[in-house]
């Protein structure tokens, strides 16, 4: 399959190599913080305080008993939806803001929930918002809500920008169907997410020039809003990453096959002991190629961050991933991270179950080398090939006492099914209520084996899962 | 998925119950009511100091043109309106400012004002602001009758 005991021999580096956690403890360099079930719990609820500001400013506005007619409901519903959406429009972009607080603090698991969560809320209310209040105007008016539509378009203040910010918002309403995201490629898909800064350019005149509730007293909350959330995109996106590429200046080292499909980047630079990354966090990489400059794309650090080169693992399965196999040595390389909270840090108890599947072994691969020794590794392909690390994954069972178990066949194949069955895993680790697990897989491996693991009665705070979907 | 689902039920249900809360208790006096006409407007709303007579008041029966102050409509600009009066009656309304002109607000409530021959109009749903300050100011012009 692959060449080499250790990525260390590859590149070339000394074989003998310090321990990574020792070398930057030693460095001094960094704090990294765990992520923080407290930071959780402030966020979630100044997420919910902010929502009942922006309600209590329409509670306020509107005197009791004041909604007689179906007009004057359909337009308070219109208004309800209207401050949601608005809302919730901002709270997307600040949860795609990048900002490390949050990057580091929330897993990238709870984050692309929310992100989920809160886009189909935007864009549900954003058409309640329009079909409410067009009827509602056309209730009051006696008018064919056809006529009310053009009226409203002719004589309300940025109204036009506003209808075509939520034409764009339903297309993305659209591409996040699973049916229609199969057939739209990562690059129109991309760029139509790229649109939602559109969106959000596009609505904000009309929501200060027409919302009741965003004049008067509202209006410095929704200005504090504007303001918060543009500074924290403008920290996460140009500040943060414009600091670490100038500081660490990424170049491609290398590009190393792994397996039939699978290849290694390493990535050298200046200082990278000083970059703050622990094995299991993954970066956004940008590669400056002539038609990859574009796209920046997460992955996982596939060895622990070394002081001379990082390593990321990559699968070839389409156009881009397939362009970067053919990476020239000295390339640029724009990163964003560290990101996530699949860290070794997480550990709390003294041994580890890893459980991999497919390039989901990257990150656990990595995290082998921080775990304290005696980790157990369950590594799941459904063929022979597919399996990649195994030479690395024999040197940490000589030097770090791993035991790795590989698990091999189709899914339906009795071997497989009995491995990850509540018999197979209490046979093939027996303390395994007493282990922290870490798992990283497709979705559906990735449930599976969690609901196997609460049968086995292992707490849910030991469980560790890494989205492996991005 | 079921949380999305979640997510958009408890927006629904949150909305109907925010707004059915709104419906129940006595209804309100009519909207002016609810947005007291202040002859004398408040310091904040000063009338511009181009308010002013643009002709004699003593003429009683000629048809004359009344400039009212401008009130701010929190946010949205100021509005100013003229009136076209002979007598008492009020022949017309016309905007001298209105920077937010919503849902046809200048026309619905011109309808209003010469339908009832006062300043007591109904808010208009979706421009508040913009329909008291356009009352306050028309009240204005009334006054100087």
């Amino acid at each position: 399959v692959s060449a080499g005991a250790s990525p260390a021999d590859r590149f070339g580096a000394p074989r003998v190599r310090a321990d990574q956690r020792a070398l930057r403890a030693a460095s001094g360099a960094h704090v990294v913080v765990p992520p923080s079930r407290t930071f959780k719990a402030v966020f979630v609820a100044n997420f919910w305080l902010g929502l009942a500001v922006a309600l209590g400013v329409w509670w306020l506005n509107t005197p009791s008993g004041s909604v007689q007619s179906t007009a004057d409901a359909l337009i308070e519903v219109g208004r309800v939806t209207g401050l949601v959406s608005g809302y919730a429009l901002l709270v997307q972009v600040l949860l795609m803001s990048r900002l490390g607080l949050l990057e580091r603090n929330v897993s990238a698991n709870d984050i692309i929930r929310w992100h989920r969560e809160m886009g189909a809320t935007v864009i549900i209310t954003v058409l309640a918002h329009v079909a409410f209040l067009l009827a509602g105007y056309a209730a009051q008016d006696n008018a064919p809500i056809v006529s009310e539509t053009l009226l409203v378009l002719r004589t309300y203040q940025d109204i036009v920008s506003a209808f075509v910010a939520t034409g764009i918002l339903a297309g993305i309403g659209l591409l996040a169907v699973r049916a229609v995201r199969a057939i739209v490629s990562y690059e129109v898909w991309h760029f139509l997410h790229l649109a939602t800064y559109a969106v959000l350019l596009l609505s904000y005149g009309h929501q200060f020039a027409l919302g009741r509730d965003l004049a008067g007293p509202g209006r410095a909350f929704w200005i504090a809003l504007y303001v918060a959330v543009l500074l924290a995109l403008f920290w996460g996106r140009v500040v943060d990453p414009l600091r670490l590429n100038l500081r660490h200046r990424l170049r491609v080292a290398n590009v190393v096959a792994e397996g039939h499909d699978t290849f290694s980047i390493y990535i050298r630079g200046h200082r990278l002991d000083e970059l703050g990354a622990q094995a299991g966090q993954f970066f956004r990489w940008r590669f400056l190629t002539r038609n990859g400059w574009w796209q920046s794309h997460p992955f996982s650090l596939s060895a622990a961050p070394h002081h001379a080169w990082l390593r990321l693992t990559i699968k070839a399965v389409g156009g881009h991933t397939e362009r970067l196999r053919h990476l020239q040595p000295g390339a640029r390389v724009l990163a964003e991270g560290p990101s996530g909270g699949f860290t070794a840090e997480r550990q709390r108890r003294p041994r580890a179950l890893l459980i991999a599947a497919g390039s989901g072994i990257a990150p656990i691969r990595a995290l082998l080398e921080e775990l304290p020794p005696g980790a157990t590794v369950i590594y799941r392909a459904s063929v022979p090939g597919d399996l990649i690390f195994t030479d690395e994954l024999d040197w940490l069972a000589r030097t770090r006492d791993t035991r790795v178990h590989y698990v091999v066949g189709s899914r339906d194949a009795p071997g497989p099914q009995w491995a990850l069955s509540p018999a197979g895993l209490a046979a093939l680790v027996p303390d395994v209520a007493r282990r922290d697990v870490y798992l990283c897989g497709p979705e559906g491996l990735v449930s599976a084996a969690t609901d196997v693991l609460r049968t086995l009665r292992v707490p849910r705070r030991h469980i560790h899962r890494d989205p492996f979907e991005f | 998925m079921r949380r999305v689902l979640i997510a958009i039920l408890g927006t629904a249900l949150g909305t109907a119950l925010l707004v059915g809360a709104k419906a129940l208790g006595p209804s309100p006096q009519p909207a002016v009511a609810t947005a007291p006409l202040d002859p004398t407007p408040s310091p904040t709303h000063r009338p511009s100091p181009k308010a002013s007579h643009t002709s004699s008041p003593k003429a009683t029966t000629k048809t004359r043109t009344i400039l009212g102050g401008a009130f701010s409509a929190a946010g949205f600009g100021d509005v100013q309106v003229r009136v076209v009066v002979t007598g008492q009656h009020l022949d017309d309304v016309q905007v001298v400012q209105m920077s937010n002109r919503p849902l046809n607000a200048p026309e619905r409530l011109r309808q209003q004002a010469l339908a009832s021959q006062s300043a007591r109009l109904t808010i208009i749903s979706g421009a508040t602001y913009t329909s008291r300050a356009y009352m306050r100011s028309l009240q204005s012009a009334l006054d100087k009758r």
